[in-house]
């Protein structure tokens, strides 16, 4: 009798083991499962981040070409177009130097575009970059984003017209690196 | 109950036989003597080694309905994400923006020189510009050019290809290609990127164009 009862208490004891071990097995099998989806998904936001923290940065950059210094006001609807002459003024004044706290802002022309080189006041309309700020640290990054060029083409037309023209401005800056 | 403990079951209904005289576990649910309750143990003994295999198959079948599950689970999101969708995104917009207002080289009357725009309404209507050519192969070939001149399209670089589409559209809702070709470069099939614009013409009518980048 005795014996028979220590049988019975191995045999459930036995149940109760293989019973804990299932759950266990169960348990470890989910949390891998949840562990690979966890991983999979904190992967797509981390992406999704950079996407966005860029296109802020991007935003930013566009949102210059709509300030006072830059912006086409003397005809025509373009109100975010860059004033490619006024740009041009603004490059020769040295109080601008220092005036957005950029480390790189450049204007460049991208179509049409025959030659490529500096804009001055002697070359100028048959250049393609206006650089108004280069703080000569090769290990910049920029933002870049498409403007309107405009500029007064006295060839255009009967009498002289504003030619608009695609554009580029480039910039590069700590806080906008950093989005 | 799990899977093993149900198989075990049927089994043991199975050894019992209708006739309780030949029945491999007469007695077995009201043992009357000591003998036959030491019969039932060494019963139970010997097939808790079987009982023991059973449950672990069960084991293994809840293991396999899990992965099957599991499975299913990523084959239908794979399948969901691996659908061909145009993210937006800002450089084509401010790439639609900037070439809007560009200046073409055709102009109706000789001084007045016809922005992009204002293009895509001459393309659709068929005008001629000053010269004779037509306004549709001017929008052409200034769009791409201006793409193109963007962008460096080849297999190496981040930028692989395009696709340019533009159609006026009706206020009933009839689409029309515009005589727009050759605006494509690369086979854009995967990560694909771009925005669209429209321009309203006439009452209810309308000019709708998209850029693709891949």
């Amino acid at each position: 009798m005795q014996n028979s009862y220590v049988n019975y208490s191995k045999l459930g004891q036995l149940k109760i083991q293989q019973m804990a071990f299932m759950l266990v097995a169960v348990f470890i099998l989910f949390s891998m499962v949840g562990l690979v989806y966890v991983s999979i998904t904190s992967s797509q936001i981390d992406s999704e981040t950079k996407a966005l923290r860029n296109q802020e940065a991007v935003e930013s950059v566009k949102k210059l070409s709509g300030t006072a210094e830059f912006a086409f006001k003397s005809g025509g609807d373009c109100s975010s177009c860059i004033d490619l002459d006024k740009t041009l003024m603004l490059k020769e004044r040295s109080q601008y130097k220092n005036f957005w706290n950029f480390d790189y802002l450049m204007i460049e022309k991208v179509y049409p575009n025959e030659t490529e080189r500096e804009c001055t006041k002697t070359n100028y309309p048959e250049c393609n970059k206006i650089t108004i700020i280069d703080s000569n640290d090769k290990k910049i990054v920029t933002k870049t984003t498409f403007v309107t060029l405009a500029r007064w083409d006295p060839n255009l037309g009967a009498s002289g017209d504003f030619r608009y023209e695609l554009g580029r401005i480039h910039i590069s800056a700590k806080n906008i690196e950093n989005g | 109950m799990n899977w093993g403990g149900f198989i075990f079951l049927l089994k043991i209904l199975k050894m019992v036989d209708k006739n309780p005289k030949h029945s491999k576990l007469r007695g077995i649910f009201k043992p009357q003597t000591e003998t036959g309750r030491n019969n039932l143990r060494s019963i139970e003994l010997s097939s808790s080694n079987k009982r023991g295999q059973e449950e672990m198959v069960g084991l293994v079948v809840i293991v396999i309905i899990v992965a099957v599950i599991f499975l299913v689970f990523l084959g239908i999101n794979i399948s969901k994400n691996n659908v061909v969708k145009t993210q937006k995104s800002s450089e084509t917009s401010h790439f639609l923006d900037a070439m809007e207002s560009f200046t073409s080289e055709c102009t109706l009357n000789g001084y007045t020189y016809l922005s992009l725009s204002d293009l895509f309404e001459h393309c659709n209507k068929g005008s001629l510009c000053v010269g004779g050519k037509k306004s549709c192969e001017v929008l052409e070939g200034s769009l791409k050019a201006l793409i193109e001149k963007s962008w460096n399209f080849s297999p190496e670089s981040a930028t692989k290809g395009y696709r340019f589409e533009a159609f006026f559209e009706s206020e009933s809702g009839k689409r029309n290609k515009l005589d727009l070709k050759e605006l494509e470069n690369g086979n854009c099939t995967t990560q694909l990127r771009g925005d669209d614009r429209v321009k309203p013409v006439g009452k209810g009518d309308k000019i709708v164009y998209s850029l693709v980048l891949c």
